[in-house]
């Protein structure tokens, strides 16, 4: 049974470059979001094993919908993805205090996408 | 001139008549003192003469006397003898002082030969040759003593005894010759039939020769001014006029006649005349200059007394027992009672009651001498009124008196101390304070200026009601600082609960802003230029509000084009981010994707190389493109965040401490992030820091942002450096940057800057462990 992942982004054609990027690391794409609504509606609904999530949605912050995402009964990894490489260099909070682990859109490829979203591993 | 000549013709017999008076008084007086003066001394020479003529009669009697006895003394001798002669003559002239004596004796012709024989002398003339022929009678002089004549000398030719000697009828005890001469000397003879001894030539007469000046020896008189007559010839006495006075008298069977001149005029007789002459006249110059002294004395006090009751000074006499003795019409004016009245107490009881005693210290003071200059003291005035009076005083110990002038300076003081209100609320003004605290100094300035028991400052909001926005003095609680109420209801509770209300408009720009309303508990403080007094704060609370509020709009304006400048920004940058940023990612990771399924090598995966090397090189520099224009992590993350990225991104090492409770407006945000950037870039570029430390806070409303470096320090402030429009941008939004940077010392940076209004709720955060605002990051490369 693969890791299922909710994919949210506002920009259709990276969310299915996103997809294609987390099937090639062997996990599911359970379901996509175009916003912070739609994504956690989403997420309640599917029960993904994990989310990629962009951090500027039309509606909202896409670190706090991270950070509720994480904070669901099965929690759920998470990880915010943006195309401005900053985030990297300030800690991202989550639940409990945890942080959200983030990539830079363009790192995408390279990043160890797997370990970041397949609690097993 | 015939206008000035009249009056001076009709003024003179006016001036003449008294005058004339003088002048015929003073005549009149010289010439009947003159004549007692005359009176007097002819009256002083005639009792002159009286004595003197009863001296004259002593000395006469005294020559008597002398020959009496002399004749009495001859008569005891045995017979007659030069020698005895001589010496009975000189045993009394001793006393008399008559030292010529002549023994005559009568010789008929026919016994001449007996006498010369008798005598054993000649008969001889007076020349002292022999008489020749015969003569019926011989004269000689048988003993003389004190006259050089030769015995026997015949006194025939001595008139005046020969002829009283011819004539023995006539010849008393004591007879005197008429005047004659003897030896060259004029006098006269006192004469006496005598006998000398017995025998022959025992009869004869005894002649003493009395010379002139002998009987005024006896006289205290000046010879010069005595005449003595006798038988109407001159016998002595220097007198050369008519006597003045005189005094006739028989004596010796002669008449003698003493006359006198008067005595030279004492100093007081010579100048009697002209006192009397003068009298009038010095006495009608001093009635003239007492005169003028007591009109001139009169109008002076007249003067004194319209001076008194004119001046618009308060004017008083009071005496050291602490009663007034004498106000002017001023005083009485001043304080409202009555001179009766004020005389009635001691001064004290009009004085308010806390000066009473340093009022009574500096009476006393004035007892002890001292000058009392600018004491003032309150005065009560008989409708309750309290007036300030401000003194000048002199004591007069001798009279026990004090002399004073007091001026009511009530309204000086009020104006110097409304004056001093005004400027203290100017001064506040000036300053650009807080309205609030402006408020709050108008409302208690304008309550004390005006004595005011309450004033409230209301300001007119925009629904109808009034903000009470100060106040001073207790009232209804309806309209303590702070209330809002109706504009009617707020003017009417203020004028319900006072004896009356006096309200003055608050205008500003032309626009009605509030009202500052003073409320009175006795209608009667209220004066008539209570308004406009009131007027001259709410022309400044006027220009505070406009100050204040352009200053306010100016700082809105600033922070609106920065707040709008920042929005555009955040906007291209947003666009740049969805658009060109997105589309470049795209790119990037479809490339990475691209040759990692063509593996490294072959012309296809160089040539992706190549175009991933410059998609990358792109996006880094629209990276750079966008955080100039604006940080995104700053709208995404909040400040603190997006200075760890910031911080953590410099090539110098940074300390962060920032702590924030809150999300701050976003064109704070922007403006902090920016200064820090531009700072940390300074430190790294031209003060060659190899240290930054940063620390941001906030504290009662006000962000304080410090940035310290290591560097070398010197930095201009106002140079070239990017920190200038920075310092714009701080200012816009109400706040300051300083720059200290003492060469080789550092350069530190501080920032103050008020957070208007609390930022958008931290929405996202909750439910989030640790503070998303704030951080504490150690250095890092």
């Amino acid at each position: 049974m693969p890791v299922t992942v909710l994919i949210v982004d506002d920009d259709v054609s990276f969310r299915s470059l996103a997809a294609r990027l987390v099937r090639a690391n062997g996990l599911a794409v359970v379901g996509e979001a175009g916003d912070a609504a739609e994504g956690a509606a989403a997420a309640r609904r599917l029960r993904p094993d994990a989310a990629l999530i962009d951090v500027r949605l039309p509606d909202g912050d896409g670190i706090a919908l991270a950070s509720e995402l994480a904070a669901l009964p099965w929690s759920p990894r998470v990880v915010v993805i943006s195309s401005n490489a900053q985030f990297a260099r300030v800690a991202l909070p989550g639940p409990n205090g945890t942080h959200i682990p983030f990539v830079a859109k363009d790192d995408l490829p390279h990043s160890p996408l797997r370990q970041l979203l397949d609690a097993r591993t | 001139m015939a206008q000035r000549g009249s009056p001076r013709r009709r003024a003179w017999p006016r001036r003449a008549a008294p005058l004339g008076v003088i002048a015929v008084l003073s005549l009149a007086g010289g010439a009947a003192t003159t004549r007692a003066v005359d009176a007097d001394r002819h009256r002083a020479a005639q009792h002159r003469a009286d004595i003197d003529a009863q001296e004259i009669r002593n000395a006469l009697e005294r020559a008597r006397t002398f020959v009496v006895g002399f004749g009495n003394a001859l008569e005891g001798e045995p017979r007659p003898n030069a020698r005895r002669f001589a010496a009975l003559e000189g045993s009394a002239t001793a006393t008399v002082g008559l030292t010529t004596a002549l023994w005559v004796e009568q010789v008929a012709g026919r016994d001449r030969a007996a006498y010369e024989q008798r005598t054993r002398r000649r008969i001889k003339t007076l020349d002292g040759r022999r008489v020749g022929g015969r003569a019926p009678v011989y004269l000689p002089a048988t003993f003389l003593t004190g006259v050089r004549l030769p015995a026997a000398v015949d006194v025939s030719g001595l008139r005046a005894l020969a002829a009283t000697l011819r004539d023995p009828t006539a010849i008393f005890t004591g007879t005197a010759t008429p005047m004659g001469t003897l030896g060259g000397r004029r006098g006269f003879f006192v004469v006496q039939g005598a006998r000398f001894g017995r025998g022959p030539g025992s009869t004869g007469f005894l002649v003493v020769f009395v010379p002139s000046g002998w009987l005024g020896l006896s006289l205290a008189e000046d010879q010069r001014r005595i005449a003595i007559d006798l038988d109407g010839r001159r016998l002595e006495g220097g007198l050369g006029t008519a006597p003045d006075a005189g005094q006739t008298f028989e004596n010796l069977t002669r008449r003698w006649r003493v006359g006198v001149a008067r005595e030279p005029a004492t100093a007081l007789q010579s100048a009697l005349p002209w006192l009397a002459v003068l009298w009038p006249t010095a006495t009608a110059l001093i009635v003239l200059l007492v005169g003028r002294a007591i009109l001139r004395r009169r109008r002076a006090e007249r003067q004194v007394d319209d001076i008194f009751t004119l001046s618009l000074d308060l004017l008083c006499v009071a005496g050291f027992d602490g009663w007034f003795k004498r106000v002017n019409p001023a005083f009485e004016q001043a304080l409202g009672y009555t001179s009766d009245e004020l005389l009635s107490r001691p001064l004290l009881d009009f004085v308010h009651p806390d000066d009473r005693q340093a009022t009574h210290d500096a009476i006393e003071q004035l007892d002890r001498g001292a000058q009392l200059g600018r004491f003032e003291n309150r005065y009560l005035r008989s409708d309750g009124d309290v007036r300030w009076l401000q003194w000048s005083a002199r004591a007069l110990p001798e009279q026990g008196m004090i002399y004073a002038a007091a001026r009511d300076v009530t309204e000086n003081r009020m104006l110097v101390g409304e004056q001093a209100a005004l400027r203290r609320v100017a001064t506040l003004v000036a300053e650009g304070n807080d309205p609030a605290d402006l408020f709050e100094a108008v409302a208690v300035e304008v309550g004390e200026v005006l004595d005011a028991d309450a004033t409230r400052l209301l300001r007119y909001e925009p629904d109808g009601t009034a903000s009470v926005v100060a106040g001073y003095g207790a009232y209804d609680p309806a309209v303590d600082v702070g209330a809002r109420v109706s504009r009617d209801r707020g003017r009417r509770l203020l004028e319900a609960g006072a004896g009356a209300a006096v309200a003055a408009p608050i205008v500003v720009s032309g626009r009605a802003w509030g009202v500052i309303v003073a409320a009175f508990k006795h209608a009667d403080a209220v004066r008539a230029d209570t308004e406009a007094r009131m007027a001259q704060f709410t022309e400044l609370v006027a220009t505070a509000v406009a100050n204040a509020q352009g200053s306010a709009e100016l700082t809105a304006s600033r922070r609106r084009i920065v707040e709008t400048a920042d929005e555009t920004r955040r906007r291209l940058e947003r666009d740049l981010h969805d658009g060109a940023q997105q589309r470049l990612v795209h790119t990037i990771v479809t490339l990475k994707l691209a040759r990692s399924k063509l593996g490294d090598d072959g012309p296809s995966a160089e040539l992706v190389g190549e175009g991933l090397a410059h998609a990358q090189q792109a996006i880094a520099e629209i990276r750079e493109l966008a955080r100039g224009i604006h940080p995104a992590i700053l709208t995404d993350r909040g400040l603190v965040d997006a200075l760890t990225a910031l911080t953590q991104g410099s090539p110098v090492p940074v300390t962060l401490e920032a702590h924030l409770d809150r999300r701050l407006p976003a064109a704070d945000e922007v403006t902090i992030y920016y200064v820090v950037s531009e700072a940390v870039t300074n430190a790294a570029k031209h003060a060659q820091a190899t240290r930054v430390h940063v620390t941001l806070d906030e504290r009662d409303s006000e962000l304080r942002l410090c940035i310290s470096d290591d560097g070398v320090g010197g930095a201009d402030p106002s140079g070239g450096s990017g920190l200038v429009g920075l310092k714009d941008r701080v200012e816009a939004g109400g706040g300051t940057l300083t720059v200290e940077s003492p060469p080789g010392e550092g350069t530190r940076l501080d920032v103050a800057l008020p957070v208007r209004v609390s930022g958008p709720a931290p929405s996202r955060a909750s439910g989030v462990g640790g503070s998303p605002y704030s951080a504490t990051t150690p250095g890092g490369g």
